[in-house]
Order: C-alpha cells, then sequence, then structure tokens
C-alpha cells in the first residue's frame, strides 16, 4: 500500500521545484520539461492522497476535500499541458516557474478553511500570473489584469470578513463586496473588459493560465462562500444576478469572437466566453455541500481544448497554409463541443442533468455561432499576420499538432477524464 | 514582554496626534492622484504605510505597527530601485499622463464626496478616515492614469488600506493575515515594476 503523503509536503512540491527551474532559465526548454515533469510527478502524488487530506498552516486548517482536491489536479494538468506545449514552442520568460508556484497556491486557497485568507492567497497567485507573462510593447491588458486581480481580491477578502461577522444574517454590504469581486475575477460584464485586452497584448498560450487556473479557482471560492454563507443562495439574488451576467458575457464574448480582428484575440474571447458557460453548472450547487460531478468534467475538459485553440492561433498567426488553417478550424470547434472532443461529453452531461438545461441551450448557441462566423472570416478575409519565423512556426504547428492529438485521444475515450479526476 | 525598540516606537506612535495622521493621509491621497513625479509617488507609499503604522500602534500591538513600518520600507525602496532605473532607461509617461487640471479637479470631486459622506464628522474616527480616503483616492488615481509605476503606488495604498482595516476592525487581527497582505504588497510591487519598466507606448490611444 503506497504511503500518503501529508498535505503541505504536498501542496509545497511544485514551489520548491518552481524555485529550481527559475535556475534553469539558460538552458533552453529545459525549465519546461522539468515543470511538466514536476505536475505530472504532483499530480500523481495528489491522486495516491488520502481522501480529505488535513493538516494545518500557521495553525488554520487545511482540508483537500473532494473539489479542493479536483481543482488541484486541474491546476496541475494545466500546467502540465501548458509546459508541454512550451518545451515544443519554447517562449521566453518565467512561466514554468510562476505556473509551478500557482498551483501550489491553488492547492492552498482551495483547501484553507478561512475565506479571508483564501482570497489574499488568491491575491498573491494573481499577481504572480502578470510576470509569467510576455508582451507585446504593450502592456496595458496586463496592467488591468493586475488592477482587477487587486481590486477583486480584497473585495472578496473584505466580503468574508463582514460575513464573518454573522454568518446567517445577511450582509448588504458584504453581498456588495462580494459580487464585486467575483464580477472582477470572473471576467464576468461590465468588470470583465481585461480578459479581451489581455489577449491582445501577450500571447494566448502562457495567458491561458488566467483562464484554466485562475478563474477556475475563484469559481471554487464563490461556491465555497455560498456553503459558508448559505443566505447568499437562499435569499440573495445573487444566482439569478449570476445567470444574467452569465448570459450577456457570452452574447458580448461571442459577437466580439465573430468580429475577431486576429487570431490571437479570437483565442482569448472565445475561451473567455466558454469559460462563463461553466458557471451556469454552478448555479445549482451554490449553498449546498458539494459542487457538481458535472463542473469539475467541464473544467479539466476545457484544458487541452482552450490549450489546443492557443497554439492553433499562434500557428495561422504565422503562416496560411493549409495545416494551420485545418488545425484552427478544428481548434475552434473543439471548443464548440464537437462529438469526439473533450468538451462534448461535459455539454451532454450538462445538458441532461442540469434542472434548467434550457438556459444552457441559448448561450450555447450564441457561443457556436460566434465560433463559427469568427473562424470563417479569419479565414476567408485573413487577420493580423506577424514575421514570418520559419523554426518559430514549426515549433507553434507541431505543438499545435500534438495537442490536437491529445484533444482527440480524450474525446474518442472521456471516461480518462472522470477517472483522472476520481 | 515587549522589547524597548518597539516600547519606544509606541511611545513614539502614540504621541502623534490624529489630527497629523489624518492630515498626512489627506496629503498622500491628493499627492497620488495629482502627481506624476516618481520620487513624491515613493514618498507617497512610505508616508501611507507610516500613517497606517501610528493608527495600528495606538489600537493594535505595537508588532503590528512595527511590521507594517517594515513592509512600507520594503515596498518603497523596491518602487524607489525602479523610478531609477526608469530614469535611466528613459522610459518616461509623461506624454501619456491628464493634464494637471483635470487631475486636481478629480482631487476636488473625490473630497466633495468624503465630505459628503460625512467622513469628516466630529469626533474624528482617524482609522476610519485614513482606510476610506487612501482606497478612495487609489481608486481616483486608478481612474485617470494608465502609467503602470503609479498604478503600481495606488494599488499599494489600497494594500495599505487593507492592512489598515485587517489590524484594526475585524476578528482576523493577526501576524499571519499580515504577513499574507505584505506578500500581497512585494508581488503587487514586483509587478508594477515589470511592467513599469517596459517600453511606453508612443501614441495615447495604445496605452
Amino acid at each position: 500500500m503506497t504511503p500518503s503523503p501529508a498535505i503541505i509536503p504536498l501542496l509545497a512540491l511544485p514551489a520548491l521545484v518552481a524555485g529550481l527551474v527559475y535556475f534553469l532559465r539558460p538552458w533552453e526548454r529545459t525549465p519546461q520539461i522539468v515543470a511538466f515533469l514536476a505536475a505530472v510527478t504532483a499530480a500523481y502524488l495528489v491522486r495516491s492522497a488520502a481522501p480529505g487530506l488535513s493538516g494545518d498552516l500557521m495553525g488554520r486548517p487545511l482540508v483537500l476535500d473532494g473539489p479542493a482536491r479536483q481543482l488541484l489536479l486541474i491546476a496541475l494538468a494545466a500546467v502540465a499541458l501548458g509546459n508541454l506545449a512550451l518545451a515544443i514552442y519554447p517562449i521566453g520568460g518565467f512561466f514554468p516557474s510562476v505556473s509551478l508556484l500557482s498551483a501550489s497556491l491553488v492547492g492552498v486557497v482551495a483547501s484553507i478553511d478561512n475565506l479571508t485568507l483564501a482570497s489574499l492567497f488568491l491575491l498573491i497567485n494573481g499577481v504572480m500570473l502578470a510576470l509569467a507573462w510576455g508582451t507585446r510593447g504593450r502592456a496595458r491588458g496586463h496592467l488591468q489584469f493586475l488592477v482587477a486581480v487587486t481590486v477583486g481580491c480584497l473585495a472578496l477578502a473584505y466580503a468574508a470578513s463582514l460575513m464573518d461577522a454573522a454568518p446567517d444574517e445577511p450582509s448588504r454590504m458584504g453581498l456588495i463586496a462580494f459580487e464585486i469581486g467575483a464580477g472582477l475575477l470572473l471576467a464576468l460584464m461590465p468588470f470583465g473588459f481585461w480578459e479581451g485586452m489581455l489577449g491582445r497584448d501577450a500571447d494566448p498560450l502562457t495567458t491561458s493560465t488566467a483562464n484554466l487556473t485562475f478563474k477556475a479557482t475563484v469559481l471554487v471560492l464563490v461556491w465555497r462562500f455560498s456553503a459558508h454563507y448559505p443566505w447568499l443562495a437562499a435569499t440573495s439574488a445573487f444566482p439569478q444576478l449570476l445567470r444574467v451576467a452569465v448570459l450577456i458575457t457570452v452574447a458580448y464574448c461571442s459577437l466580439r469572437t465573430a468580429v475577431a480582428p486576429s487570431a490571437r484575440a479570437y483565442a482569448a474571447v472565445a475561451t473567455q466566453a466558454q469559460f462563463t458557460l461553466a458557471l451556469l453548472t454552478l448555479i445549482p450547487a451554490l449553498g449546498s455541500s458539494s459542487l457538481l460531478p458535472v463542473t469539475g468534467l467541464w473544467l479539466l475538459a476545457r484544458v487541452p481544448t482552450s490549450l489546443f485553440l492557443a497554439t492553433a492561433a499562434l500557428a495561422l498567426q504565422q503562416s496560411r497554409r493549409l495545416l494551420p488553417r485545418l488545425l484552427f478550424v478544428f481548434a475552434g470547434l473543439a471548443l464548440a463541443g464537437l462529438p469526439g472532443t473533450p468538451v462534448f461529453p461535459a455539454y451532454l452531461a450538462s445538458l441532461l442533468s442540469l434542472p434548467r438545461s434550457n438556459d444552457l441551450l441559448l448561450p450555447l448557441g450564441l457561443l457556436t455561432a460566434g465560433l463559427v462566423v469568427g473562424a470563417l472570416r479569419l479565414l476567408w478575409h485573413g487577420g493580423e499576420q506577424e514575421m514570418p519565423d520559419p523554426p518559430a512556426l514549426s515549433g507553434a504547428l507541431t505543438a499545435a499538432v500534438v495537442l490536437a492529438l491529445i484533444v482527440l485521444a480524450l474525446g474518442l475515450q472521456p471516461s480518462r477524464l472522470l477517472l483522472y479526476l476520481s | 514582554m515587549v522589547p524597548p525598540l518597539l516600547d519606544n516606537l509606541a511611545r513614539f506612535a502614540l504621541s502623534i496626534s490624529a489630527q497629523v495622521v489624518v492630515l498626512a493621509v489627506l496629503s498622500v491621497g491628493v499627492a497620488v492622484v495629482a502627481a506624476q513625479s516618481e520620487p513624491i509617488l515613493v514618498l507617497a507609499i512610505l508616508a501611507s504605510y507610516f500613517a497606517t503604522a501610528v493608527l495600528v500602534a495606538s489600537l493594535a500591538a505595537p508588532e503590528m505597527a512595527f511590521a507594517v513600518v517594515l513592509i512600507g520600507i520594503f515596498v518603497a525602496l523596491m518602487m524607489q530601485f525602479t523610478a531609477v532605473e526608469r530614469r535611466q532607461l528613459r522610459r518616461g509617461w509623461a506624454h501619456l499622463a491628464m493634464p494637471r487640471p483635470f487631475r486636481v479637479l478629480i482631487v476636488l470631486v473625490v473630497l466633495w464626496l468624503a465630505w459628503s459622506l460625512n467622513l469628516f464628522a466630529r469626533p474624528l474616527d482617524a482609522s476610519r478616515v485614513a482606510s476610506v480616503w487612501l482606497a478612495a483616492s487609489a481608486a481616483a488615481a486608478l481612474t485617470t492614469s494608465t502609467d503602470p509605476f503609479k498604478v503600481g503606488t495606488a494599488l499599494l495604498m489600497v494594500l495599505a488600506a487593507s492592512l489598515l482595516y485587517y489590524a484594526t476592525s475585524t476578528s482576523e487581527a493577526s501576524l499571519f493575515v499580515l504577513a499574507v497582505i505584505a506578500i500581497a504588497c512585494f508581488a503587487v510591487s514586483l509587478a508594477a515594476s515589470h511592467l513599469a519598466l517596459l517600453p511606453p507606448p508612443s501614441r495615447p490611444d495604445d496605452a
């Protein structure tokens, strides 16, 4: 029988390797490969850990319960696949170190009992992410992200401290702070313009961490708020507001996807819209003691799909030959839920299991329409082209092909996703 | 037993009147909205953390006040190094700044809002005035600037206001919470420095 690791070493392992990876930067591709291996090892250890692993951090209880464990596994999958893609298509920067550090912080945020501290650790995580992304001469998106993360996390921490004073009684100021914080961090309209701007100013492969791990952590934190303070789901208008915000955000992002000026911008707003749809699986779980199984499946299925779209967008921006075009179209369709891709079972399970599944049909239709129109526009009319760079092109293409194969493999055997999370 | 250094610091902090702290905080708020000069912004960071420490010393443990002073010094030093590096690299954002009269107008509007919310009503609650005024002036600075250095300064002031709140107003007052906010302060100053050293855009609509 494999001995179960303790929670603190388990959460600290990626951060410790991140320190080592930082000093491996002079060797090209080595940091990415080491980060990939570290994330795979950490995921193996998390899967072999006993359920409900607990401990304490400076006297504060830490519990790696079901949702926390699933979130950590999703974050480690995103770190592993992101670094694998970057090992093939290396972009300089601190991404390998910061992504590993981010996985450790996601683990702390998900498992710490105190929501004020969880929000503050989330703030550190978000701010560190801004250091990992390269820029294309403009950093307005980075700056907007920095402001959104700082103000949003402090608003959530403030809300938690107000609500803790009387957990069973509604707090008006606490509710306002919570809604502003959640809106800013989940990139919901009218607070979510930072994500499209970030997609314009940085490469989509590294900024996908904001969408795949950071926002998934916020989703779990929002659910924890509703579980700690039951009035939030029972008596406040928060679930209705969330539903309206999801619809508006998906409609706005779908329109932006349809008229995106470049493949890079297309990838950013398309993944933003697709994440927003996942919030519909959160609404029935608000106030209950566990998340729906479909939420974890949805968040995991979008990891390879979003990274595939990001690499396909990079390849298309550098060349307009047939293979990049085909890969880009396939990536867009995979995000829309083409059968045989990992997102399809998540959509199907949501439609079959959600109490108000009709609520999903309209935004899903909008997303699909935006994705298809935008992809066709970019293929026929072209978009912003980057300087051709043959070695980089082959790297982006290879990374896109590898991720396409992973997407196909997982799409044809979706039980592997469930097995990974179980 | 309180060590002599902390004891002396606590005595010094208690000797400063609340009115002086409120005046210092008001000046810091005006400076962060109206000023473009990097040395003034660094001084504003330092002053906001010192004012926070004085208020923490009078309302909570001196150890916490000492921690706030240390956080302020280190964060201001990081921003000062960034300012020097920017001057050497000639990374000027002045051509993208809003006109000074407009920034002064924003200060007046924020002051009027604070006045209408009875923030300065007697008896003066210095910690409430400081936390609300620091957060409000930082919000005004965030809406009127695209310079990463100034945005970083404003975010650090928001964090100073939250340090004051968590050290004095909630059941969460502990060195652990303060330590986590301190790490957040260092992370924000690191990220702001990183972005502030990038070349500025040539046109205002690119900023």
